[in-house]
This record gives C-alpha cells, sequence and structure tokens, in this order.
C-alpha cells in the first residue's frame, strides 16, 4: 500500500435539503491507494450519503472533498473524477442498463467514448474476473441476484477505474451471493484496486485493512478491523452487532482461554484450543 | 410473470444467421418498405408474395417458422375483431343481415384482407424484433434519425429510454404480480365489479407501483451517472453498425419488390 | 386448529421448456402458537410454499388445507382462508398506497368485511402490537423512515386478526436494531397464540428463534425438527447454498477432537461449555 492520497475529506459536512440535521458532519478522511478501507454504520449514520460525496454525487455543504486531488465542488473535475471512482449500489436491478449482460458492461466504455475494439476488450476482461464470462449473451432480467451485482460490478471495472466503492453491495442477497461477491472483491483487492467498502455487517469486514465506523453524522472510530472486537469499545451503542463467531472469540480471550492475538474466526479459535490436551 | 420467457412477441432470439448479422439500419428500412408494399398494394395475389417473402426470410433467418407464426398468437383476436369490424360496417351490396348489422360483399373482402395485412404486419414486425438485440435496434434507429439531430429532434435521448424500456418490462411485470399478490393477501377484490370498481381496486396495485418506477428512475439516473454517463455527444459503441453490400443488396430487394408490386398493380391489375 | 400440507407438488411451466419443479411432495403441520421457520437458498421453493398457505396458489398434486379448508379452484373458501393466513413479502413497505397510516392498516379488515364501529379498535390494535401509537393515525405512510414504514406494513396484515403469520424474508434490508425489534415483535405475537411461519434463507437467523425448522432443497423437504436436531443433520451432510453457522462448524470440530461440548450455534452456551471443558 503506497503513500498516495486517493480521497481527502476535510471538515467535510452535508446537509439534504430541506433536512433540519446535517448528515455528516465536520468529516475528516483520508484513504490511501490499494487500501481496502471498510465504511460502517448503522442505518442512518450517514455512510451512504458519505459514499456518494466520493464520487462526487454529492457536493459537501461544508468543507472540500479532494478525490486524486480534484475539487469535488468544481464542474470541471465530474467527468475525471467519474472515470477514476467507479461506483457499485446496493439494488442490483436499478444499475442495470443493458437487456444483455456484455450490452450492459459496455455501457460505462461507450460513454468513456473509447473506441470499440479496446471496449470489447475491457468487457470480456471484467466478465473473465467477476466469473461471468459464460453468461455474456444472457438476457440481464433472468439473472440470480448474485449475478445481477457481480454484473454490476463487471460494469464498473469496465471502465478500469483504479478505485471503486461499494455501497451496501450486499445488503440484498442471499448467504451464497453474498459469498460469490466477497469472492470478487479478495481479487480485486489482489490485484491493487483501492476499495471502499461500505456495510452495517461486521462479519464482512475481516479481510479489510482498515476500518471507519460513522454513527450520527460522525466519525467515531478508526483502525484495524480486529480491534473493533475489543469488549472495551461496546459497539452497540454505535447500532452494530458482533458476529456470532467474534462475540464467542472475545469471551473466550477475556477468559484467558485463548490468546487475544488469536484470529477471531473459526480455524484461529479451533488452532488455539487445540493446544489442550 | 415467468410465462414471459416462452412469448415471442417482441423477444429477442440470438441465432447464427444471414438475418441476424445485418445491420439493424437495413432491416428497420427493410421492413418499413415491406410493411408499406403490405398496405399499399391492393391485389390479392401480393400477398402470396408477402407470404412467400416472409417464409424466405424466416428460413434465412434458421428460426423455427414455428416461434414465427406463434408470434401473431397474442394478437390473434385484435386481428379478428379488426376485420369483423370491416366485414359489419363497410358499405356496398348487401349479402345477409344479422339483427341490425348488414355484412355487405364488399365488407367481407376487406375484413379478409384487412385481417391478412395486419397478420403479416405483426409477422414482419416480430421477425425484425426477433433477430434484431434491443440495443441494436435502438442503435439503429438513433443512427437513423440522426440526421435530425441537428434539427433538435432526440434521436439519442428516444433511443436510450427505448433501450431502458425493454431491458424493464420483464421487471416491472414481475413486480406488478408480486404487488398483485400482496394487496390479493390483504383481502383485495381485484376482478369482481364492474369497469369503475375495478379500477379502483386497482389503485393499491398502482400507486406502489408508480412509487417503485419513481424510485428506480431516480436509481438509474445515479447508477448512469456514475457509470459517465453524460448524454449521446462522444458515445462510442462495442459494437458499431457497419453498412455492408449485402445490406444494400437486401433493402434494394425489398424496395424494388414494393415498387414493382405497386407498379403493376396500379397498371395492369 | 392446523394447517395440513400432504404430498404438495408444484410445477411452473408444465409441459415447456422452461418447466421446474417447485415444490416436490411435501408434507407438513403447522400448529398456531408455534414458531416454525422454513430454510432454503433462492429457488428452493419456499416462497411458492409460502403462497400456497394463504391460497395466493393452488397445489397441482396433493393437498393443503388450513383449518379443515381446502386451497384449491373449487374451494368457496379462499376468502376465509386469506383472512386465516396472513402473509407478509419481503420488503412489504413497497405495497404502502394509502393517504395515511389509519387507512393503510383498515384494509385489509375493510376488505373482510369487519364492521366500521369495529375498525378503529382493529388498527389500534394492531399498530400497537408493532410498536406505533395513534399519533401515527394521520401521518402519510410515504413520509415515514424505512423501519417506520415496515412496521406499517406489518400492522396492515395483523389488522386482519389472522390466526398465523407468514413472512418473507422479514429482516431482508434491516440493521442489528431493525432485526432485533423485529424478532422481538414476532416473539410477542407467538405468545398471544400466534402460528408464525418465517421463510428466510439465513439459516442463522432460523436457529436462534424457530422451535422447529425445515429444510428445503430444490423443492423437496430435506428434515424437520428442532433446531439442535437440525444442525446435526446438516453438519452430517452439507446443503447447497445453506452457510453453516461458524460457531456450529467449531463446534463440530471440537467434537471430532474429543471434546463434549453441545453441537450448536449459541456461543453463550458454546463458550460456557469450552470454559468448563477447559477448566476442569
Amino acid at each position: 500500500m503506497s503513500g498516495q492520497v486517493i480521497f481527502d475529506l476535510q471538515e467535510v459536512s452535508f446537509t439534504y435539503p430541506g433536512n433540519p440535521i446535517p448528515a455528516l458532519k465536520n468529516i475528516n478522511l483520508k484513504i490511501y491507494k490499494g487500501e481496502w478501507l471498510a465504511l460502517i454504520g448503522s442505518n442512518g449514520s450517514g455512510k451512504s450519503t458519505l459514499a456518494k460525496l466520493l464520487n462526487a454525487l454529492l457536493i459537501p455543504s461544508q468543507g472540500a472533498c479532494f478525490i486524486c486531488g480534484l475539487d469535488s465542488r468544481e464542474t470541471e473535475s465530474l467527468w475525471p473524477i467519474r472515470n477514476q471512482v467507479a461506483m457499485v449500489f446496493q439494488n442490483p436491478d436499478n444499475q442495470i442498463v443493458g437487456s444483455v449482460v456484455e450490452d450492459d458492461t459496455a455501457f460505462g466504455p461507450e460513454n468513456q467514448g473509447l473506441p470499440a475494439p479496446l471496449i470489447r476488450e475491457r468487457v470480456t476482461w471484467a466478465l473473465k474476473v467477476t466469473g461471468m464470462d459464460d453468461l455474456t449473451r444472457k438476457a440481464t432480467y433472468a439473472l440470480s441476484g448474485g449475478q445481477k451485482q457481480r454484473l454490476a460490478i463487471s460494469g464498473a471495472l469496465a471502465m478500469s477505474p483504479p478505485t471503486i466503492v461499494f455501497d451496501e453491495p450486499t445488503a440484498m442477497l442471499d448467504p451464497q451471493a453474498r459469498r460469490e461477491i466477497h469472492e470478487v472483491l479478495e481479487k480485486l483487492h489482489d490485484q491493487g484496486m483501492t476499495i471502499v467498502y461500505i456495510t452495517h455487517r461486521l462479519e464482512e469486514i475481516l479481510h479489510c485493512d482498515r476500518a471507519v465506523v460513522l454513527d450520527d453524522g460522525l466519525i467515531q472510530w478508526q483502525g484495524i478491523p480486529r480491534d473493533l472486537f475489543s469488549p472495551n469499545l461496546h459497539i452497540e451503542k454505535w447500532g452494530l452487532e458482533m458476529p456470532s463467531i467474534v462475540r464467542l472469540w472475545s469471551i473466550l480471550s477475556n477468559r484467558k482461554i485463548i490468546d487475544e492475538h488469536v484470529e477471531p474466526d473459526q480455524e484461529g479459535i479451533f488452532k488455539a484450543l487445540c493446544q489442550y490436551p | 410473470m415467468k410465462f414471459l420467457n416462452h412469448l415471442t412477441f417482441g423477444q429477442y432470439v440470438p441465432a447464427e444467421s444471414l438475418i441476424h448479422a445485418m445491420d439493424p439500419r437495413a432491416k428497420i428500412l427493410g421492413t418499413v418498405s415491406l410493411l408499406t408494399g403490405v398496405f399499399l398494394v391492393e391485389h390479392p395475389s401480393a400477398f402470396l408474395i408477402w407470404f412467400l417473402l416472409l417464409m424466405i426470410i424466416t428460413f434465412f433467418s434458421k428460426l423455427p417458422y414455428r416461434l414465427i407464426l406463434g408470434s401473431a398468437r397474442p394478437v390473434l383476436i385484435l386481428v379478428v375483431f379488426t376485420a369483423l369490424i370491416h366485414v359489419f360496417f363497410t358499405s356496398g351490396t348487401p349479402l345477409f343481415s344479422i339483427g341490425f348489422l348488414t355484412v355487405s360483399r364488399e365488407g367481407i373482402s376487406m375484413g379478409f384482407y384487412m385481417g391478412i395485412r395486419l397478420l403479416l404486419l405483426v409477422l414482419f414486425a416480430s421477425l425484425l424484433t426477433l433477430t434484431t438485440s434491443p440495443i441494436e435496434l435502438a442503435d439503429g434507429l438513433e443512427a437513423l434519425f440522426s440526421p435530425f439531430k441537428p434539427l433538435g429532434f432526440p434521436a439519442h435521448e428516444l433511443a436510450m429510454m427505448m433501450t431502458i424500456a425493454l431491458r424493464f418490462i420483464p421487471t416491472l411485470l414481475d413486480e406488478t404480480d408480486r404487488i398483485m399478490k400482496a394487496q390479493l393477501a390483504r383481502g383485495a377484490d381485484l376482478d369482481r365489479g364492474g369497469l369503475i370498481k375495478r379500477l379502483r381496486s386497482f389503485i393499491p396495485v398502482l400507486i406502489p407501483l408508480f412509487v417503485i418506477v419513481f424510485q428506480r428512475a431516480d436509481d438509474l439516473a445515479i447508477a448512469m451517472e456514475s457509470r459517465c454517463y453524460k448524454g449521446g455527444k462522444g458515445r462510442t459503441r462495442m459494437n458499431p453498425l457497419e453498412w455492408s453490400l449485402s445490406d444494400s443488396i437486401a433493402f434494394a430487394i425489398c424496395l424494388t419488390l414494393v415498387l414493382v408490386l405497386s407498379w403493376v398493380d396500379r397498371s395492369i391489375w | 386448529m392446523s394447517i395440513s400440507v400432504k404430498n404438495l407438488t408444484y410445477v411452473y411451466h408444465q409441459g415447456t421448456p422452461l418447466e421446474t419443479i417447485a415444490l416436490d411432495d411435501i408434507e407438513l403441520k403447522i400448529h398456531t402458537a408455534s414458531w416454525l421457520s422454513i430454510v432454503g437458498h433462492t429457488g428452493s421453493g419456499k416462497s411458492t410454499f409460502a403462497q400456497h398457505l394463504n391460497a395466493l396458489i393452488f397445489p397441482q398434486k396433493g393437498e393443503v388445507e388450513v383449518e379443515g379448508m381446502k386451497v384449491g379452484p373449487e374451494s368457496k373458501d379462499l376468502r376465509n382462508i386469506r383472512q386465516k393466513v396472513g402473509l407478509v413479502f419481503q420488503y412489504p413497505e413497497q405495497q404502502l398506497f394509502a393517504e395515511t397510516v389509519y387507512e393503510e392498516v383498515a384494509f385489509a379488515p375493510r376488505n373482510w368485511g369487519v364492521k366500521d364501529d369495529e375498525i378503529g379498535e382493529r388498527v389500534e390494535e394492531a399498530l400497537g402490537a408493532v410498536g406505533l401509537d395513534p399519533s401515527y393515525y394521520a401521518r402519510n405512510p410515504f413520509h415515514l423512515s424505512g423501519g417506520e414504514k415496515r412496521r406499517v406494513a406489518i400492522a396492515s396484515v395483523l389488522s386482519a386478526r389472522p390466526l398465523y403469520l407468514v413472512l418473507d424474508e422479514p429482516t431482508a434490508g434491516l440493521d442489528a436494531l431493525g432485526r432485533k425489534d423485529l424478532l422481538g415483535l414476532l416473539a410477542e405475537l407467538r405468545e398471544t397464540g400466534m402460528g408464525i411461519i418465517l421463510i428466510t434463507h439465513d439459516l442463522e437467523l432460523a436457529l436462534s428463534c424457530s422451535e422447529q425448522i425445515m429444510i428445503i432443497e430444490k423443492g423437496k423437504k430435506l428434515c424437520c425438527g428442532t433446531p439442535d436436531e437440525i444442525l446435526v443433520r446438516l453438519l452430517d451432510d452439507k446443503v447447497h447454498g445453506l452457510v453453516l453457522p461458524e460457531t456450529a462448524m467449531l463446534a463440530s470440530k471440537l467434537v471430532s477432537e474429543g471434546w463434549g461440548v453441545p453441537l450448536t450455534s449459541d456461543e453463550f452456551i458454546l463458550a460456557r461449555s469450552i470454559i468448563e471443558k477447559v477448566k476442569s
């Protein structure tokens, strides 16, 4: 992870028109190239608002948001920003424009005005990365929820952005589909993509490099995901729930049954317990 | 409403055929000229030629005849209804009467031929949509209308609207089904009563649908913006339209056929 | 008082190339004052099953009887069945249409012929059950928060005073707090004697709150039993598309290593047992 700053939010506040209460207050946040950042919060914490600020779908009411050095408040920055930061949203259906898988994937690069052979290359590559390459001519409405979301990711990838922001991409999916999406994300992370992942489910953030907790429009905490599970934090006050395996880990490490440096997952706990005869 | 899967009217069925490979502009122009011919040429023998042409094109499309002919099924009622209107309301030498309706010889002839014409209309249009993917159709229409863009005609916007509409038809049908079921589960009575009562009982289905559609439009606009959409200017295509010699020949054949038959129709028949 | 399902079979698009078996010979009995969860991945047939219970779909083979009334096209009791078995669809807030919360919740009892003077009582009762007070009556349902909308939608099914409540993925889109509230509401309804039938793909959810669980796969009933029994069965033989809770998988691994811990997905029970074993 190099030190290059992709997102630089400086004293950012945002209030929706007609709302007396700000959705975000004085946010200061830097996100670095190659990082997989988890942005966590319960419903109403402001996380979706923050996501939209990251690719200039919204502009700060106060403060400034710099994306790859570009000020999102300037209109001439919009186009370069959107070419650098792609976004995948929660509702799989409401992102799909084309009737056929590869036609929809081509939508982004076509908008970017790329020559036909390059578009074809990008589309083929993007569909391969998401594992959709055997479905290129399939009708989009006939896809499963997980496949639709993978299509949305293909559409984002085909624009060849160095950064993708995921706004609760698994919220409407079943556990199997959620796993499909995670596999794709891990692949992208390995390839050096900068990922901002928004969710309220803590079991999804264990592979992230850094976690930021939002509540009531403010950044409440940041650090490595593991540290979020420390019992002193009382994350329930932010509307968050510890996954049950992590709660088990927490109880066992508190009672010194296992060392606190053990991974808070099934394998880690099992290995630690195996030391007992 | 998963029955949509095997309804062929308007649906695209991919295949590797001469017809599928044609430039959509040629197919659209060809279809329009053939349909003009169908309604312009009066002599009945022309219909045999149209049907023969339909069979020939179907052969080259590598799609089963059953599929093409089956596409007329949903509109058969409309065709018969229109034919009957002509049968009963065309004035001429009366043949017999049923109640207050008089059937004339001209009526029967009119009804029959109008019915055939409508059938041909549906079949040729189906051939077009069965062999041309939605995006090709939209691109083809946009390209054909683009000379009118400088005059203010929103060719790209209309094509984009068409693409999005086609993409969402099955989704919306599924949602309508779901909402109807939800309201039925709450005791709504959706199929009893006179016209007014039935329309009113559909409000609990229509309002939620409208809300869903507007929310979707909002979400989709945001998603399209994120995908760098900024209108038609500067947009390229993964599969750009390429007009080839075979397209010219195909269109020329259709046009010639129509012109020849019209001329023959006027002078000899 | 029960719903009885015998040899239930349902096939979509029979005779066409798109033929899909949604339900295959399902046998089940559901009682009031109970909590049954039906677990299966998307496409397993669980939504089709749910719609048979309130006569939105009719069996092609086999039979479904609700309180002795048969579900079928010849049945004269269809409306009666639909009143007795309330069905809450996924994302129920999408079915809201009225101008006020009152009208929305009054819709169902009005359709079932409840007299005007009783409607007020029903609305108050239903909204009270979901934790909304009369100050909500005149409010526009479309101006409520997501959580409030969902509660109004559930109230609009409860106002029919059904004996059974079938809910299709009721926790979809809810965060931790929302989920806790909803499960609390369902537990309260169960206490008042309602038969709760929860349809979900979330096995962990089902294990944490149900009295009985039925696993459905490709339209077939795989197994039915208490959460503990189901866990044992699933640890033995993994089912496609169902994700086993990590705690249960850990328990299973420990058991195979000779630890005498219970096979459970409950982290507190498992922790206590592990601590005991280690201390000894």
